[in-house]
């Protein structure tokens, strides 16, 4: 320890010691965290202008999507069809835009059915387990023995062609993962002690699954209803583009595909520009997923923002006005909370470019526990999250 | 390991019924009479009510469901899947003998994704924050959201009409099998790059890799030899998974390359109303795939000698 630093010696530890699953930040913090997480942020802006352009496609699109005009066959783009024309001379980006209803419209409705189903079944299978839940997580068993897509294609293909089905297959194929996961979580609460003090205070079954248990399954929800769009949007535009979902003129982003590929050597812009919507909502949607799920869900892993400073010795001069601490920080990674430390630590930076040694800034106010977690560059959510950090003073 | 191995075969019966109980369902979800259908196919006209009345006592049709799906499981258990109301060829010999095809793609393109994936996944870790850490989120991110039966167009696009490097689609030499086995292997291969990174991340982090290098093993062999052996287990898991995904979304690529693979051969039933083939394609996936999850169970023991299969 640097001998001009008296003081207390405290020693912060964040170990891997057990997480609390159940354990949520605050609303706000959650929102604030999600605000500053750039990529989620992004993607939800994505996701909202699709959606804008899909309420408003009549007022945005230049032209109607189903107007034919056999003058302007497989145009290239130009000032009147900024992306060109397809087989018909129909404008490719009004097709778009009205197609959005259509992909963003059908996915965000399988996945709103996907998640009430997947949610009931979970729930009512963790709560009150025995024969209900061997006989639902058979069925869930059973399901989850194909590949999803193999059992949505053959409903589909037995029930015809048509983006109805197309919605009915997915829909009876992928609410099996819901299912799954939000019992597990189910199972885990049914015996602590909020839902046995409900249960004793005479609480039915249908207001302990809705007002108990609903209530914590929902970040989970909202993790897993987020990356599930993006992948229902590349599942039911992909049935669409096989023939299987919706049928031409319909301007659905996989039947444009479909509908284009027998050119797509003479005017390529019929395949790239359907496809590049399709990627970009997806991209949208899989940000804010991942956002969402280093927010909300501590089940999964935090990828890429793991602290992984295992100990840290934190010294501190007791100062009127200005602290003065030091830390030795093992190994500093997670550029996230390092950065936001950073105006903490004063002219010290906390970076992951050094990070071995001795770490020291100045801070005002009492550099007790929350210095310490700043030293560490643990933001007090973290901190509370991590129930074996300990500050001695 | 051989009680494991039996306990676990002695499991699968159930699940393997249920696979059957539903693709059997699924034929009552038809909105076609399957006797009509056959008359129809057979005498190219319209059967009249009592041709198609002796049909379905010939079919066995006008059995109670129950009996119908017992007598279809035992028939399906001994191999026989039923005719394919199109080619009138037996559906598994038809199933059987394109799968061959399929597996070709698939593996090629699950081989090609871990031999990506695999090394990128490791150094982004190793070097996280560098470019090729932030690369590869990109590349991933990108891999993952890009639909494969458009990124097929976009590869034919590039390598077939513009540098004339391979073959737009068909079969015969090994060329023909790139683009398709690329465009199935590309989503697999940036999820598994992704999995591997965070796995290592994870691994490396560890105490038993800080012994490792404390007591001088070099940066390989704390990598390879200590983090890698033990962050390949969840990514072995996530392949095997993917790897009867990818005989599923084969059917969009082989369609795309017109490859004769299971997937175009029912896809092309589907259109034909055929069935028998769709009902039987439902058997035959789920087997594999249930076939495919036990070797990917057993294959723990291999790489992780401390998961004592049988002994829980």
């Amino acid at each position: 320890m640097d001998e001009a630093l008296d003081g207390g010696i405290s020693t912060v530890r964040s170990g891997d010691g057990s997480r609390d699953l159940t354990w949520r930040p605050p609303r706000w913090v959650v929102a604030r965290r999600l605000l500053r997480d750039r990529p989620a942020v992004a993607g939800a802006l994505v996701l909202m202008a699709f959606a804008l352009v899909a309420i408003a496609a009549p007022l945005v699109a230049p032209h109607d999507p189903a107007a034919i005009d056999g003058r302007a066959i497989l145009q290239a783009p130009s000032e009147q069809h900024r992306l060109g024309t397809d087989n018909l001379g129909r404008d490719i980006l009004s097709r778009l835009i009205y197609g959005a209803r259509w992909t963003l419209g059908t996915s965000l409705l399988a996945a709103t059915a996907i998640v009430v189903i997947g949610v009931s079944v979970g729930l009512v299978a963790g709560y009150f387990g025995g024969l209900i839940d061997d006989i639902l997580m058979r069925i869930v068993d059973v399901l989850l023995a194909f590949p999803s897509l193999v059992l949505a294609l053959a409903i589909v293909g037995t029930l015809g062609p048509s983006l109805r089905n197309v919605m009915i297959g997915m829909v009876a194929v992928w609410w099996v993962d819901y299912a799954r996961v939000i019992r597990g979580l189910t199972v885990g609460m049914r015996e602590r002690e909020f839902v046995t003090s409900a249960h004793c205070a005479g609480a039915s079954a249908p207001h302990i699954i809705f007002r108990h248990l609903l209530p914590n399954v929902i970040p989970s929800v909202i993790v897993l209803a987020t990356l599930e769009l993006g992948s229902l949007m590349l599942a039911i535009p992909g049935l669409s583009f096989l023939g299987l979902g919706a049928q031409p003129p319909t301007p659905e982003w996989g039947t444009m595909l479909n509908d284009g590929r027998a050119f797509f050597q003479r005017a390529p812009q019929l395949m790239v520009y359907p496809g590049l919507a399709i990627t970009i909502a997806v991209i949208g949607s899989n940000l804010v997923g991942d956002g969402l799920r280093d927010v909300l869900d501590p089940r999964f892993k935090r990828e890429g923002r793991q602290r992984l400073i295992r100990r840290a010795t934190v010294t501190r001069r007791a100062a009127r006005s200005d602290d003065h601490i030091s830390a030795e920080v093992e190994s500093i990674s997670g550029r996230r909370e390092c950065a936001r430390a950073n105006p903490v630590m004063g002219g010290t930076r906390l970076t992951r470019d050094e990070p071995h040694g001795r770490r020291e800034g100045t801070m005002g106010g009492r550099p007790r526990l929350g210095s310490a977690r700043c030293v560490l560059a643990l933001t007090p959510w973290a901190a509370r999250r991590e129930p074996s950090i300990r500050f001695r003073p | 390991m051989i009680p494991y191995l039996l306990r676990r075969l002695i499991y699968l019966g159930p699940v393997w019924l249920g696979i059957s109980f539903i693709a059997f369902a699924l034929s009552s979800l038809s909105p076609g009479d399957p006797a009509r259908l056959t008359l129809q196919r057979q005498l190219d006209r319209q059967p009249t009510a009592e041709e198609v009345t002796r049909a379905r006592e010939d079919l066995g049709l006008d059995a109670p469901f129950v009996v119908r799906y017992v007598r279809w499981v035992g028939d399906a258990v001994t191999g026989d899947l039923g005719t394919s109301y199109r080619t009138g060829e037996p559906v598994l010999g038809a199933l059987l003998e394109r799968f061959p095809n399929t597996l070709r793609i698939t593996l090629l393109g699950l081989g090609g994704a871990v031999a990506v994936a695999l090394p990128l996944g490791v150094m982004a870790a190793v070097w996280r924050n560098s470019p090729l850490d932030h690369l590869s989120r990109i590349v991933s991110l990108l891999g993952a959201s890009m639909p494969s039966y458009w990124v097929a167009y976009l590869l034919i696009l590039l390598f077939a009409v513009r540098l004339h490097l391979l073959p737009v689609a068909g079969r015969g030499t090994w060329q023909h099998m790139v683009l398709p086995a690329t465009t199935l292997g590309l989503a697999t291969g940036a999820s598994l790059m992704r999995l591997t990174r965070s796995e290592m991340l994870e691994v490396l982090g560890q105490d038993f890799v800080r012994t490792g290098r404390a007591k001088g093993l070099g940066p390989r062999a704390v990598i390879v030899g200590h983090a890698l052996r033990n962050a390949l287990i969840p990514v072995v898991t996530v392949a095997g998974l993917r790897f009867a995904g990818l005989l599923g979304g084969a059917v969009i690529v082989e369609t795309i390359f017109a490859w004769p693979g299971i997937g175009k051969f029912v896809l092309d039933s589907i259109f034909d109303r055929d069935y028998p083939v769709i009902q039987g394609f439902v058997v035959f996936m789920g087997t594999v795939f249930l076939i495919v999850n036990l070797a990917v169970d057993l294959s723990y023991g291999l790489l992780d000698p401390r998961i004592r299969l049988g002994q829980r």
